[in-house]
């Protein structure tokens, strides 16, 4: 399974487009400023969130370790940096 | 007398662009410049509150902006437009 790493708002938009129902995606950078375009299924790192002081309701946050852990576990990683 | 006015268009941790332009705009007003500043498009996110610029190694970029001021750079100008298509609030 993919997992997307969407690093921009447009990259959000263009991911969107292609990617299938059950790969992960995650906002991290400066896609974390997407996430009020996202649904609740995309995760977004919260070490990004807190370096830009976006606060998010109810949004699946994640850890570098869980970020990492995705990675590890999908094949392949497609970032997104449009 | 020249005026100056700095725009910043790009988010505040997309490298070191925001700092650099913030600081350039200082030493305009060092040299008694009148200096504005307009947050435009991504670079409204610089007036978040309550960043974090440590947790990623670099300055807190809503930090210097409010330093402005202090350095005599007081008009700082805000775009609606961009700041309500971002769903930012004053």
């Amino acid at each position: 399974m993919t997992v997307h790493l969407v690093f921009s708002q447009r990259g959000l938009a263009a991911c969107s487009a292609v990617r299938r129902a059950q790969d992960p995606v995650v906002l991290l950078g400066d896609g974390v400023y997407a996430h009020s375009a996202a649904d609740s299924e995309v995760r977004i790192l919260d070490e990004d969130l807190t370096i830009r002081g976006i606060v998010t309701h109810d949004a699946t946050t994640v850890t570098y370790d869980a970020l990492l852990e995705l990675c590890a576990q999908h094949n392949p990683i497609v970032s997104w940096n449009d | 007398m020249k005026r100056l006015l700095y725009i910043l268009s790009r988010p505040p941790y997309a490298g070191s662009h925001a700092v650099e332009l913030l600081e350039t705009a200082m030493v305009g007003a060092v040299f008694d410049l009148p200096v504005s500043l307009l947050l435009r498009a991504d670079g409204v996110w610089a007036a978040v509150s309550n960043q974090q610029g440590a947790a990623a190694g670099q300055r807190t970029v809503g930090k210097v902006l409010s330093a402005l001021p202090t350095y005599d750079v007081e008009r700082i100008y805000v775009c609606a437009a961009s700041a309500r298509e971002r769903s930012l609030e004053r």
